[in-house]
This record gives structure tokens, C-alpha cells and sequence, in this order.
């Protein structure tokens, strides 16, 4: 089984530096829905893992949190997607919490909520803490050049085997075609020429 | 989520809760999650828990969740909180507050009902869809029905490929037009009924156009090179590995369909060139993605590789029957290839003692010999069963074991099931089976005649007689008595005289009959034993002292099963 975690701001929808705060100021990055679609198709399991310190600054509450989600969820039940769960942080990055990325809790908890490992699993985020937070949770780091990305990568310093798409559309493309050409690689095993059990 | 369940008394507020927790634990759930604060684990984050008996709230707790009278409905269509002022509210306010349709049969009459409505709207089939509905009634809450539309010209790359990517990958459900021919268009069963579903449509059309692009690229990879060509390759594909490759099978194959077609009187080297080519399609870019399509490229490649008809056709119809009910393959080239296959599949599955016991039978090979029977008793092959099994086990040249014997048990039992469920009797099948009959072509006619002839007044009696000189003949071979054929001079008593000109009489005429093949009027032929048969056993005493007597009475009767069991042993009928 394959899981695929996403950063939620600049990778699925558009990044603000006011943050986003109601359901209207979240724009879809384009293809990005269509791709979560694409790879909830192709047997993938998609959750979100974000900071969310706007909550404790008080910019907007867990019910604001919950519309701008819901109007996520929605654009992507409407493409035939599905994010089966949505991590956050609501900490600023002052508060020592562990969730807040770049530690790896939050995709830690995503191991223990979801009761499997993410390991070699790709995490896709826009930003180094992303990434950081990836390689320490043993996650595989995937870079977008959406949001914050293109800077991210001009800055340098990313983790060590970084792979890096120009949207999240480009990284659909990319694993469903892995996906295939892995499919092809494996020898076939005796019972693939037999026609299936129904 | 609720349950309702009727115990009586006050127990029901002791035990609920466990037993909603016991059967939850039950469910056949892959991976389980945990959400909020709690430990709680289940496939989906749990959020409410309603226990009700009437207007009373059953207490309880169950994952973590007080018992309580609220629910929730639809993520985005319900109208709020549900709360439930008795149990007897929950499926009519699911479904008119919560937009939940609970009752899974209601929700797959709803779709159903709808696919037809918006396929009739179009003018359009929906051809076999059957199971995609039963898989999507368990995926939506609230079902609504969409148009989506291709494309036209992707309708270039085969329409299995199409069909296939849409139900299986999209959970789409592809329209067809009378002729069955895919139009550019699919029905889209979605979890939400929005007054303007632009986005809905717009977004899955979005979605499906680049699985159509990945089926039309593999297609044009795919007839860039020819099917001769991948043949070679087979040789790094495992086909077993105590019965080497997918090379080493083709080449079987081959051999094997080129001596049936031979044997069918037809062209040996079109069945040869079919079986050296069934099996390459599995090393192309589109079986390599939808293993369902293999066999179907495979006759599209070759039809575009300018192969002959027949050849085409038989790579495609080898695999069939694929399941009960499946098309049989068509024509003497495309049968002999489809025997083949499935007869090597046999004979090197039994050789290296891959022999299915109880439910375990994990290659398919009940299928495989029920389709050898199939398709030599539907399609009336003349065909030896026993020839057929010895060229598939000369096939692998001593590389497995013998268990011709094996086999042919097997493909006897798998005949048996085949004519039980056709609603014969088993005395029936008994009788015609115990013959070990070879033809297997020609067990529909004999059996009909079976069932014909048991259907007479003599046969009961004539049944009996039959048995009772079984018994009779095998007391006396164990005795070592010893009886050839029965000489007139043997014979003393008008009663034994009289059967004895009866048989002759009798046996004549059937025996032309049955050389005919009309196998009915043989065994109706001996219905006028019945009268000297009966006078035989009411006045003869078969074993007496006399030798002579004696030799000539058992002779006798050997020479009335001898004349009577050609088609089936008669005895099998006696009750």
C-alpha cells in the first residue's frame, strides 16, 4: 500500500503570506486536485499534514480550520479524490511543541493514527521545513516548485536525496509512470498467463 | 453509525455495547486507523454512537463513543445533527435529514435505477455492469448520476482498453450503442447532488482524459514492434518454476494444438501459429497494465501484424471459457489452441502433483478441465479424452511425473458436476460415466438416451435384472466359474431358450443403431427383453449343479449386459 502525505498551503492550494483564513481565500493550485484524484485512484492512501499556527494566533478558529477543510475535501470528492485525513499543527513556532514541522511528529503521528509505516513514503511540501521534517521521519523529501518551492530550492541546502517536481500535478505523472514501469519489471509469476479467478 | 438489535428484557443494557464492539471487531477490515484523543481503532474515524431501544438510549460505550441519540449524515448534504427521537426514526431521517440512503439494497435500486434513466436519456446501453454497481453502492452515501464525455477520437484505441480503464480505474460506468459499440461517453456515479454539477463533471473528465492517453500511447507502443518478435522474450518469463518458462509452454502449446487441429481435420500449421503466438501479448505494454486484456491485445496486435483471421481469433479465444457461462472458442484452430493450453496447464500441474484438494486450487485448474469438456462437448469435437491427456503429458518429454490416471479421474468428476447441475440424476450420470467413456462429445446424446430409456415402463425391471445379473456374474467369477459365449446346445429350459433368441433378435438391430450413434432408439430397442427377461429369472435357476446347464445360463446373461451396456451399465439405474 502506498501513502502519499501533502503539505497543504502551496502544494494543493495556493499559498498566502496573510494566510488563509475562510474557505474563499483557498484556491486550488491548478492540477493539484485532479492529481490527488489520479492517485486516489491508482490505489493510493493521500493525507495532509500543515501548520496551522494561524489558529494560535488567533486568526482564525478550529471551525474556520474545519470549513476551509471541508471546501478541500469537497473540490476533491467533485474530481473523484479523496485526503482521508488532515494533520495540523495549530502551534507557532515558539511554542516547543513536536507536531510543528520541521520536527517529525506530526508525520509520526500520521504512522501511529494510520497504523502503518511511512517509511521510503513521500512527503510533499513547498518549504525546507517540509523537507526536513520528511528526512527525519524517514519519509521520502519530494519538493514542489508551487508556493514557496521555487525559493526553497533557490536557497539551496535541501536534504539529501530531495526530489523535486514542478507541481503536484508533475508528481502524479511521475509515480503513476513508475508505478507502471514497475509493474512491467516484476517477473511475471506463474499464475499471471492463467486467466483470473473471478 | 447505528445498530438496532431486539433482545429481550433487561440484559439488553448489559450486553449491547460488547456485542455492537464484537461484531465491529468481525468486520474484514485490512487496516484499522485511530483519530481523535482516544486509543479507539477502525477503518474510518468513528463519530458517533447511537444505541436506541425505541425512544430510550441503550447506555453503552463502543470505540471509545458514549451511546447517545445523535448522528450525523452526509459530509456536505445533510442538514445538520441528527438526533433521533426512537430507534424506529433512524432510516427515513438518515436518509431525508442525514442524505445517507442506509439500506444498501435501496442505494443500488437508487443507482440502478438512475444509470438506466440517464442511459435511456442518451440513447445509450450500459452493457454488463453488474459488479461496478455493487462496488460503487459501497462507495457513495447519496448517490447522483452524471454525464461525462471523451474525446471521440481515443474511440481509435480499442474499446476493451477504454472500457476497461474506465470501470476499473474510474469506477465509471462506459455507454454503448445498440450495435455495442463504446460511445464517447460515461455515466458517473457521484456522492453528491449539486444543482449545477459542471465541476463534477468537468473535474472526472479532467481525471479520466489521462488514463485514456496512457491506453492509446501503450496501444501505439505497443504495434511498433510484432507479436513474433516478442516471443523470444518469453523465455525470461516464469511460467512455474518446476515447469520452466513462458518459451518452454509456448512451444508446448504449439505442438499440442497442431496435433488436435490435425485430428480435427483442419489446418495444422494456422492452429500451430496461434498457439507459438497465444501467449506473447503478456510481454506487451497494455497486458503489462491491464492483465484482464490479455488475449484481446494479443488478437488486435496479430490482426494488425497481418496475421490470418483464424490466428487472431484463436489467441484471443484460447483463454475461454475464462469463467461459467464464458463464450466457447470458436472454429476447429481457435479449439485446438484453446485445448492446448488449457490441457498442458493440466498435465503439468498434475505432473508436478499440484493436484487441487478440498477449496485449494490456486491455478485455476477445476476451471481448466471443466473448459476442456466444454469445449469438446459443446462444440462436439471428436476427440479422445485419453489421446488428448497423453499428448499434453508427452508434451513435457518425462519432465514431470505420469498422472495420466490422475487427470482423467479429475476430468470424470468434473463431467459428473457439469451434468448434475445441467439437473441429470447422479444414477444417471453413474450409469453413462462408469463406462469410462473416451468421447467425451458424445456423452450429451448417451446420457439423453439414459434419461429417455429410465423414463420407459420396462426400465425399472430391466434396471433391476441388470443388477441382479451384475451380482450374479461376480459371485461366480469369484467362485472361478468361467463362462464364454453362450452355444444354443448349452441351453434347456424354453424360458432361457426364449431370451437367448431375443437377445440375438434384438441385439442385431440395436447394435446398427448404435453404431449410428442414436444412442435413444439402441436402448429403447430392449424394451421387449423386459417380458422374457423376467420369465428367464421367475423359472430358471441359474447356478444349479449341472455344469454344462450352469456355464451356458451365466454365459447367457454375460451376453444380455454385453448387448444391453454399450451406452451406459444399466444396473446404475436400479434403485
Amino acid at each position: 500500500m502506498k501513502l502519499l502525505m501533502l503539505d497543504r498551503d502551496g502544494v494543493i492550494n495556493q499559498d498566502s503570506d496573510q494566510y488563509i483564513k475562510s474557505p474563499e481565500e483557498w484556491k486550488p493550485i491548478k492540477g493539484s486536485i485532479e492529481a490527488i484524484a489520479r492517485l486516489t485512484q491508482s490505489g493510493w492512501r493521500i493525507v495532509v499534514a500543515t501548520n496551522q499556527s494561524g489558529i494560535a494566533r488567533g486568526l482564525f478558529d478550529m471551525s474556520m480550520l474545519n470549513a476551509i477543510h471541508d471546501a478541500m475535501h469537497k473540490a476533491v470528492v467533485q474530481a473523484g479524490g479523496r485526503i482521508e485525513a488532515v494533520f495540523f499543527c495549530p502551534h507557532t513556532a515558539d511554542s516547543n511543541c513536536e507536531c510543528r514541522k520541521p520536527l517529525p511528529g506530526m508525520l509520526q503521528e500520521i504512522e501511529r493514527r494510520m497504523n502503518l509505516s511511512i517509511a521510503g513514503m513521500p512527503f510533499v511540501g513547498d518549504s525546507l521545513r517540509d523537507l526536513q521534517a520528511a528526512t527525519a521521519a524517514g519519509a521520502r523529501p519530494v519538493l514542489v516548485l508551487t508556493g514557496k518551492g521555487a525559493k526553497t530550492r533557490e536557497a539551496g541546502g535541501l536534504p539529501e536525496g530531495t526530489e523535486i517536481f514542478a507541481d503536484l500535478a508533475a508528481f502524479a505523472v511521475a509515480q503513476l509512470s513508475d508505478q507502471r514501469a514497475e509493474h512491467r519489471g516484476e517477473s511475471r509469476i506463474d499464475t499471471r498467463a492463467e486467466p483470473r479467478t473471478a | 453509525m447505528a445498530v438496532r438489535v431486539d433482545i429481550a428484557g433487561a440484559a439488553l443494557d448489559e450486553v449491547l455495547a460488547s456485542i455492537v464492539a464484537d461484531a465491529l471487531k468481525k468486520l474484514p477490515i485490512p487496516k484499522v486507523m485511530r483519530w481523535g484523543d482516544g486509543d479507539a481503532q477502525f477503518v474510518r474515524p468513528v463519530h458517533k454512537l447511537v444505541m436506541m431501544h425505541g425512544a430510550r438510549v441503550v447506555p453503552g460505550s463502543v470505540l471509545g463513543l458514549e451511546a447517545g441519540k445523535t448522528t450525523l449524515g452526509h459530509r456536505f448534504m445533510a442538514s445538520g445533527d441528527i438526533t433521533l427521537a426512537s430507534s424506529d426514526e433512524y432510516e427515513a431521517r438518515l436518509k431525508n435529514d442525514g442524505r445517507v440512503i442506509p439500506d444498501f439494497a435501496e442505494r443500488k435500486a437508487m443507482i440502478d435505477q438512475a444509470l438506466k434513466a440517464k442511459a435511456a436519456e442518451a440513447a445509450a446501453d450500459l452493457g454488463e455492469y453488474s459488479d461496478l454497481l455493487d462496488e460503487v453502492t459501497a462507495l457513495v452515501e447519496y448517490p447522483a448520476i452524471y454525464v461525462g464525455e471523451f474525446e471521440p477520437r481515443f474511440l481509435e484505441v480499442p474499446q476493451e482498453c477504454l472500457i476497461l480503464t474506465m470501470r476499473q480505474n474510474q469506477k465509471y460506468f462506459p455507454l454503448f450503442d445498440a450495435a455495442g459499440k463504446l460511445l464517447p461517453k460515461f455515466l458517473i456515479v457521484s456522492n453528491m447532488v449539486v444543482a449545477d454539477p459542471r465541476h463534477i463533471v468537468g473535474g472526472n473528465q479532467r481525471v479520466v482524459r489521462p488514463r485514456l492517453e496512457d491506453a492509446r500511447f501503450f496501444y501505439d507502443q505497443d504495434r511498433k514492434s510484432k507479436l513474433e518478435a516478442r516471443v523470444p522474450r518469453l523465455a525470461q518469463v516464469v511460467y512455474h518454476n518446476k515447469l520452466g518458462t513462458q518459451l518452454e509452454r509456448t512451444a508446448r502449446i504449439q505442438l499440442l494444438a497442431g496435433k488436435i487441429a490435425r485430428k480435427l481435420g483442419a489446418d495444422a500449421s494456422l492452429a500451430e501459429r496461434a498457439g507459438w503466438l497465444a501467449k506473447a501479448d503478456l510481454l506487451s505494454a497494455m497486458v503489462g497494465e491491464f492483465p484482464e486484456l490479455q488475449g484481446t491485445m494479443g488478437r488486435y496486435y496479430a490482426l494488425h501484424d497481418g496475421e490470418p483471421a483464424e490466428v487472431a481469433d484463436a489467441i484471443e479465444a484460447h483463454y475461454r471459457p475464462r469463467f461459467a457461462g464464458d463464450r466457447l472458442p470458436n472454429g476447429p484452430i481457435a479449439a485446438a489452441v484453446a485445448l492446448a493450453d488449457k490441457l498442458d496447464t493440466l498435465a503439468g500441474l498434475f505432473g508436478v502433483g499440484q493436484i487441487p484438494t478440498g477449496d485449494k486450487d490456486p491455478f485455476g485448474l477445476r476451471r481448466s478441465a471443466l473448459g476442456v469438456v466444454r469445449i469438446l462437448m459443446e462444440q462436439k469435437l471428436a476427440l479422445r479424452l485419453d489421446e488428448l491427456t497423453v499428448a499434453a503429458f508427452e508434451g513435457y518429454a518425462g519432465k514431470v511425473g505420469e498422472a495420466n490416471a490422475d487427470l482423467q479421474t479429475f476430468m470424470y468428476d468434473r463431467i459428473r458436476s457439469y451434468f448434475l447441475d445441467a439437473k441429470y440424476s447422479a444414477n444417471q450420470i453413474e450409469a453413462v460415466l462408469s463406462m469410462s467413456p473416451l468421447r467425451v462429445d458424445l456423452i450429451p446424446s448417451q446420457l439423453e438416451a439414459v434419461r429417455a430409456f429410465a423414463s420407459m415402463p420396462e426400465a425399472g425391471s430391466l434396471a433391476a435384472a441388470n443388477k441382479r445379473v451384475v451380482n450374479i456374474l461376480k459371485q461366480a467369477a469369484a467362485k472361478g466359474e468361467s463362462f464364454a459365449n453362450v452355444a444354443e446346445g448349452d441351453l434347456a429350459e424354453p424360458a432361457e431358450l426364449a431370451l437367448h433368441q431375443a437377445i440375438r433378435s434384438t441385439a442385431k438391430r440395436a447394435n446398427e443403431q448404435f453404431e449410428q450413434g442414436d444412442y435413444a432408439g439402441y436402448l429403447k430397442s430392449f424394451a421387449v427383453l423386459r417380458t422374457p427377461v423376467d420369465a428367464f429369472f421367475e423359472s430358471v435357476m441359474v447356478m444349479v449343479d449341472d455344469e454344462k446347464l450352469r456355464r451356458g445360463r451365466l454365459a447367457l446373461l454375460a451376453d444380455l449386459r454385453r448387448a444391453m451396456n454399450r451406452v451406459a451399465d444399466l444396473s446404475k439405474l436400479a434403485a
